[in-house]
């Protein structure tokens, strides 16, 4: 065994990411179940960012739809706009106007965490980017696949408390069997 | 106004005797003293407290132990359309006032105050219960936390501006006691 391994994680962690994908139904109606599983999210989540005065709620389609594509949870990619920039409505010059989940290598200005100038132009774009950005190489290929591993190295060192408050406490994401804050799943999709 | 319970540190004494029964009943007493310490009595403490107030029109006083934050580009966790955090570093535990939209004006404050209780957090229900904060008319919702505690949800309207005060763990006594001293200006 590997130095670190602890016996049964490893075999737990992978029951329970299946666990955590929504399956609402099976055989010939499946994809008309996953468009209504799809639209019931979208619905829920574009409320969700339309009662906070939200410019990212329009975009709810797309998060979901997005996210689902990837294997990432879209009420991560919400949450993660949330603790950025109080779901994009809090975007500094330094970092664009429209760079919702403070992407360090797309900011207006370098300056502070910001590495690269290469600022979005436009809401759609920040967000392709970020789930690009969490389901490439530098985390879920890494292995890191919750919030708490994952914000460490988003943030570099900070802490994920605000992000695990939005995710967990309001957005229900450990309502889910399993880790609760293991986010690399599709909530409408296998 | 929104009447908080304040609970009372027990004072608990040992009445020396030399009788054993009586010096059992007492390690006995102490030790559900002991148990029931927890959470302390801050209303001494709270006139020390400093005050946080927000540009949206609300003022809440805090101990110097809770660590203030808003998200990460928010520069001025006093902005009105940012939300503010008072996280308690030792625990993880915190409090969380957001702004949410305002109220239309055809708009029913009960229904408008259960729709947002709805649709703001995704987490079960296990109760609720219509109050006043600060003498405006709040409703007070237990939700199911992520652990196993409960969240507590708070949501109060001003005029037309909505607020969302959410409470990690809905027993926490610190953030009881700096709800009662939530002001609007």
């Amino acid at each position: 065994m590997q130095p670190g391994l602890v016996p049964g994680r490893f075999h737990a962690h992978f029951v329970r990411r299946a666990d955590r994908r929504a399956k609402p139904n099976s055989g010939s109606a499946a994809s008309t179940a996953t468009t209504s599983c799809a639209d019931t999210e979208t619905a829920w989540l574009s409320s969700y960012l339309s009662q906070r005065g939200s410019p990212l709620a329009s975009l709810a389609g797309s998060i979901v739809a997005e996210s689902d594509s990837a294997g990432v949870d879209d009420r991560f990619i919400a949450a993660l706009a949330g603790a950025e920039s109080t779901y994009g409505k809090n975007t500094l010059k330094t970092w664009g106007q429209y760079n919702a989940r403070s992407d360090s290598q797309h900011c207006a200005i370098k300056a502070g965490d910001c590495q690269a100038v290469n600022p979005f132009s436009s809401w759609s774009q920040a967000l392709s980017a970020a789930i690009t950005n969490i389901t490439g190489p530098l985390y879920f290929g890494a292995g890191l696949v919750t919030t708490d591993a994952m914000y460490e190295l988003y943030s570099h060192g900070g802490s994920p408390s605000i992000l695990n408050t939005i995710y967990l406490n309001q957005m229900g994401g450990g309502l889910i069997p399993g880790n609760p804050k293991e986010v690399d799943f599709s909530r409408c999709t296998n | 106004m929104y009447q908080l319970s304040h609970p009372r540190r027990n004072h608990c004494r040992l009445v020396p005797s030399s009788d054993r029964n009586k010096w059992v009943s007492a390690v006995l007493l102490m030790g559900m003293c002991l148990a029931q310490a927890a959470p302390p009595d801050t209303s001494e403490d709270a006139a020390k407290w400093a005050t946080f107030m927000n540009k949206a029109g609300w003022a809440i006083k805090y101990p110097a132990t809770l660590k203030v934050g808003s998200c990460r580009q928010c520069s001025d966790p006093t902005a009105p359309d940012a939300f503010v955090i008072f996280r308690d570093p030792s625990t993880g535990e915190s409090m969380m006032i957001e702004p949410l939209i305002e109220k239309p004006a055809d708009q029913n404050i009960t229904k408008w105050l259960q729709g947002l209780s709805q649709t703001t957090v995704a987490n079960p229900r296990v109760s609720d219960e219509s109050i006043f904060l600060d003498g405006r008319p709040a409703l007070k919702v237990l939700n199911k936390g992520a652990d196993a505690n409960e969240t507590l949800n708070i949501y109060v309207i001003n005029g037309s501006k909505t607020f969302a005060i959410r409470i990690s763990n809905a027993r926490n006594a610190v953030y009881q006691q700096m709800l009662s001293t939530f002001r609007f200006s």
